[in-house]
């Protein structure tokens, strides 16, 4: 079942599918901060900003751009 | 007798730190952007390795040579037609997405160098990468470096002619398990951060436990900086090394050398001397609260601090058309303005820019501001220090929203990569204080003794009264202050804490009222905060922009301090 990151539950680990962007860098950005097909991470955050566990770091991201993001639950880390 | 010209690839992913490499090894710096992917033209230049000329290539980042898009095509056609050595520049914190990458290019049979880039990120995740065991698995040389720092460069062209094609067996073999293979054999990953270290992190990003700790982390900054460098460091430098030493002991050395006291005896030594107030001003008052601040600040940038404090503010500052990663130099605005106008070049777009140099000269107070006001507001009652706090954040708000409104651009979507929190290392936090300390001396302080000499000019060609007697008026009219204040507000231009003295004396002798102190305070505080800055402001921007700023900020802090008399009356 996908779902855009920005509808997703804090806590919960997904898997990313893809990121659509009309923008090519901004998925080149995306995935040069480790969110790219296929990156497990988990949605830590959604206020004041989505911040995501990605490997050993965490990204703070807009909602905007989370809405860009498709994604699939994991349902174990 | 030299060989024949050798081409030399750099290859990578997107934002590995190529343009930075290219830089190092051809000797000309080309501009490395914060804008991933803006190497989208093929650049080149030489490179002299003992008797081997080389011909280098920067390629565009590319995640694999398979030919989708445009890039990763002429990435590919280039390596094909030209043959060559190749260096693969890879991120060592994301080494999973460069392996791929080398799969690839063995494929072509180049002679191949693997770099791998950024170590300095990597190890402060606590990723450590067996290099030894790395080059054993691929049969290439692979270097370590840190780019920014020039780490590792000397070695890798020293292993350039050491490039031979890699001879990893990939056979039948899928590619991602390969990688994950290869990966698992060099990387290991310290987990001792875990728990305790995600926890402090969620805490200060929190929708509201988030604002206290920021609260209590500015009191913890106010009392380093406020009380320790602007009170008791300011007071022994100013009082006791100037007061008691080096200006008695200039003045009584010019006494020697001058005793007629002439024009040139007043330039160094006189009321607006350039060593009794230009040198006395940048080193005992400005640089012990300054140099603090630097402490404080560089111990939030080490820490990780600054990008959680990014994440809290960012809603707020998209309301200027800003947005976190703007937090960086409005934050060292509060040190110095002039610092963190040059800072603003981390900015993405121009228009982001202009705002926040706008509003650093408008309405955020630097340290040694900060340091003399705090000190009044301490004699005056406390709903003045709220009316000047409040009166400072509407102003920086309101006009931070107009000017998003009136400079076209859209809003840059907020993305930040958020360090692993961790206690600051003090060589870290020396290093960083020492490099902002060198910049100021060498930058702001030659600005410090250009302003008293203006001062002095004016005084001796007896313009300053002039100019004072044609803001009196104004002064008198608008603001409701007596008449000397005019006086306050010209030299607090030129020299800050003067301005902010002035005033205080005034109040403290009774020759102002607790109302007008407060306007007069507010005024200073909205007006740009140095010449310093001005010429800031100019280098950044143009002499047009930086104009128009100007004369909108004076009248601006006339017009506020006006409404806010007349309000208070």
């Amino acid at each position: 079942m996908e779902l855009q990151l920005s509808l997703g539950e804090v806590g919960h680990h997904y898997q990313v599918l893809r990121t659509s962007t009309e923008s090519k860098l901004l998925s080149e950005r995306l995935a040069g901060l480790g969110m790219h097909p296929g990156a497990r991470v988990q949605l830590t955050q959604k206020r004041p900003s989505f911040v995501l566990k990605v490997e050993q770091t965490e990204v703070a991201l807009d909602r905007s751009i989370a809405d860009k993001i498709t994604v699939i639950r994991e349902l174990f880390s | 007798m030299s060989v024949s010209l050798q081409n030399l690839f750099l290859v990578g992913n997107p934002n590995v730190g190529k343009s930075l490499i290219f830089g190092h090894l051809t000797g000309a710096y080309t501009t490395v952007s914060n804008y991933p992917g803006t190497t989208v033209t093929l650049s080149r230049g030489r490179l002299q390795l003992g008797n081997q000329s080389y011909e280098i290539f920067d390629t565009p980042g590319i995640n694999s040579l398979t030919p989708i898009s445009g890039d990763e095509k002429v990435t590919r056609d280039l390596l094909v037609e030209k043959k060559g050595v190749v260096i693969q520049i890879a991120d060592a914190k994301n080494l999973q997405r460069a392996i791929p990458l080398t799969l690839q290019l063995q494929e072509l049979g180049l002679p191949m160098v693997l770099v791998v880039n950024m170590c300095d990120e990597s190890e402060r995740r606590g990723i450590t990468i067996d290099f030894a065991k790395l080059e054993a698995l691929l049969g290439i040389p692979v270097v370590p470096t840190v780019a920014t720092r020039g780490t590792g460069i000397e070695q890798l062209r020293r292993r350039i002619s050491e490039a031979k094609p890699s001879r990893i067996e990939i056979a039948g073999k899928d590619s991602v398990a390969l990688t994950r293979s290869i990966w698992n054999q060099v990387a290991t990953l310290q987990v001792a951060r875990g728990r305790f270290g995600e926890k402090v992190s969620a805490f200060s990003m929190h929708r509201w436990w988030g604002f206290v700790s920021l609260a209590g982390i500015l009191y913890l900054v106010y009392l380093f900086v406020g009380v320790l460098g602007a009170g008791i460091a300011v007071d022994f430098f100013e009082h006791k090394v100037f007061g008691k030493f080096i200006s008695p002991a200039s003045i009584w050395l010019f006494d020697k050398l001058m005793p007629a006291h002439g024009i040139l005896y007043d330039c160094f030594v006189g009321q607006y001397g350039l060593i009794t107030m230009g040198v006395s001003y940048g080193f005992a008052i400005v640089l012990p609260i300054v140099t603090t601040f630097f402490i404080a600040f560089s111990i939030m940038e080490d820490s990780g601090y600054l990008p959680r404090l990014a994440v809290m503010v960012n809603r707020a500052f998209q309301w200027m058309g800003l947005n976190g990663k703007a937090v960086l130099p409005m934050v060292l605005g509060l040190g110095c303005d002039t610092m963190a106008t040059l800072t603003t070049r981390i900015l993405e777009t121009r228009k982001q820019r202009l705002i926040v140099t706008l509003l650093l000269a408008l309405a955020v107070p630097c340290s040694a501001q900060l340091g003399i006001l705090l000190g009044m507001f301490g004699t005056m009652p406390a709903w003045t220090f709220l009316v000047w706090l409040g009166v400072l954040l509407t102003v920086l708000f309101t006009v931070g929203w107009a000017a998003n409104q009136l400079i076209p651009g859209a809003n840059e979507p907020f993305i930040m990569e958020l360090p692993p929190l961790r206690i600051p290392q003090f060589k870290n936090v020396a290093k960083k204080t020492m490099a902002r300390l060198e910049w100021y001396v060498k930058e702001a302080i030659p600005l410090f003794l250009l302003g008293t000499f203006i001062l002095f000019i004016l005084d001796a060609l007896r313009l300053l009264t002039a100019i004072q007697r044609l803001a009196t008026p104004l002064v008198v009219s608008i603001l409701g202050l007596p008449a000397e204040a005019s006086n306050a507000f010209l030299i607090g231009f030129l020299r800050r804490d003067f301005g902010a003295t002035g005033f205080f004396d005034m109040y403290s002798r009774g020759q102002m009222t607790v109302v007008q102190a407060l306007v007069a305070l507010v005024v200073i505080t909205l007006f740009v905060p140095c010449v310093a800055n001005v010429f800031m402001m100019i280098k950044e921007h143009g002499n047009k922009v930086a104009l128009r700023m100007v004369c909108f900020i004076f009248p601006f802090a006339f017009l506020v301090g006006g409404i806010l008399n007349w309000i208070l009356k």
